[in-house]
């Protein structure tokens, strides 16, 4: 007996050719047969899907249920994820860490203009920004220091409220205290930076097009300032004094956690003034143009002697005015232990000593050390 | 002789379908593969539903 479809040999009982799976007139007989309704109904004596049919259909409800998902929840859908990571990293360092990445660099990206720069910077964190947690109140804080202040972004992600509303109030009087420093600060971040720094001031950190010819790609750096989540994110760390950390008299007196922050602007500021003697407005973007004059400002920074001017003269002044003989380092030591730090070759950093100046005004304002007065008002007078 | 998955009626060693129920008959290898998908979806699927009340779950 031949199959009707294929024509492959069949047994007269076969219900389905074994070649061509096509059925034979037995098998549509016994289909027709009315008494085998229950056996049908059964499924297991007609032709089956197999599995594979299973499989494709689990795959489409897959499918499916992710795009449904990620439509009700956006990025949110990946939470738990970067909660487990923040979990597994206060596991692994015994203390609370940033989710936040401040590392992230770029390449053979098209950025023409300025905005097209802080567009960028801006974007880098606001693709971060769902692994926070929700505290409106903190995004305030957050948004009004970048309305207010021009900072493209600020990132205090996790920080208790008090915390952020103690920061927010340094930098307000930090702006108070001198107004013509807006436009080059990209960020103030968050970041883990283990034991290192409390707060670290970054003149530039080159973000995208680093290793790009400049005629061909123009490149975009950040100027920040970095908190560290080893303390800014630890209750029980700032539940001590900043003292206990650094030591007695190593900050100006009456220093704090949160006044750290002005020592830093206190560096942004010193950097603010070698760009405007430089008349740069900032060092965001880098183009062909620009090049040259913005890698001779940073070599000049590094250096410090524009700082060691500054100092010299606020020297040679409180010297005149108070009748002394002063060098350096104990016109430095009059103002903190830490402005009076030496490098590794056993030179004074300038810009310490400066950054130390701001914070003592900033602390105690006209009660702040005459050495700091006479440094102040040398800064007061170029940033006019 | 092997035997129907579907049907679990006797398969001859150069058949392609079940003479009785018409079921593909495939290899083994075949179905170990098909099955640990199966199995891999319905993890995955059971994993996205944990994800979609986990992110709810999470103190935001």
């Amino acid at each position: 007996m031949k199959c009707i479809h294929c024509e492959a040999e069949i047994e007269s009982d076969d219900n389905f050719c074994p070649k061509c799976g096509h059925w034979t007139p037995h098998g549509y007989d016994f289909l027709k047969d009315q008494t085998n309704i229950e056996m049908i109904a059964h499924g297991e004596s007609i032709k089956q899907s197999n599995r594979l049919v299973l499989l494709m259909s689990l795959f489409v409800i897959g499918c499916l249920t992710f795009t449904i998902m990620m439509f009700i929840r956006g990025e949110s859908l990946f939470l738990p994820f970067s909660y487990l990571k923040k979990q597994w990293n206060n596991y692994m360092y015994g203390y609370n860490t940033s989710a936040i990445k401040t590392d992230n660099k770029y390449d053979k990206i098209e950025i023409n203009t300025y905005e097209d720069a802080i567009s960028f910077i801006k974007k880098d964190f606001q693709k971060q920004t769902f692994i926070c947690r929700e505290d409106n109140e903190l995004f305030k804080i957050e948004d009004e220091l970048e309305k207010n202040y021009q900072i493209p972004n600020v990132v205090f992600c996790d920080m208790p409220y008090e915390e952020a509303s103690k920061i927010k109030k340094v930098i307000d009087r930090m702006y108070f205290l001198f107004p013509n420093i807006e436009g080059a600060l990209t960020n103030i971040t968050i970041t883990n930076a283990s034991h290192e720094y409390i707060a670290r001031f970054q003149p530039m950190y080159q973000f995208v097009n680093i290793e790009e010819d400049i005629t061909k790609y123009n490149k975009v750096n950040k100027t920040q300032i970095l908190l560290n989540s080893y303390y800014f994110l630890n209750e029980e760390m700032l539940d001590n004094s900043i003292q206990s950390t650094v030591g007695e008299n190593w900050y100006v007196e009456d220093a704090t956690w949160e006044s750290s922050i002005a020592h830093e602007i206190g560096h942004y500021i010193s950097f603010v003034l070698l760009l405007k003697e430089n008349k740069l407005a900032n060092i965001t973007l880098v183009n062909s143009s620009n090049y040259q004059s913005i890698t001779n400002v940073l070599n000049s920074f590094e250096k410090g002697n524009y700082q060691q001017d500054i100092l010299n003269t606020a020297l040679n002044n409180y010297n005149t005015r108070y009748n002394t003989k002063l060098d350096l380092t104990e016109f430095a030591l009059t103002i903190s232990r830490y402005a009076s730090e030496k490098d590794d070759n056993g030179n004074l950093i300038y810009d310490e000593i400066i950054a130390e100046a701001i914070h003592d005004y900033y602390l105690h304002d006209d009660n702040m050390q005459s050495s700091s007065a006479e440094i102040i008002k040398i800064i007061k007078e170029m940033l006019k | 002789m092997r035997k129907c998955l579907n049907c679990k009626n006797d398969v001859r060693d150069d058949d392609i379908y079940c003479r009785n129920c018409g079921f593909l008959i495939q290899s083994n290898r075949n179905y170990i593969i098909v099955n640990i998908f199966i199995v891999i979806m319905v993890i995955g699927i059971i994993f996205l539903i944990a994800l979609f009340v986990a992110s709810y779950m999470i103190e935001k």
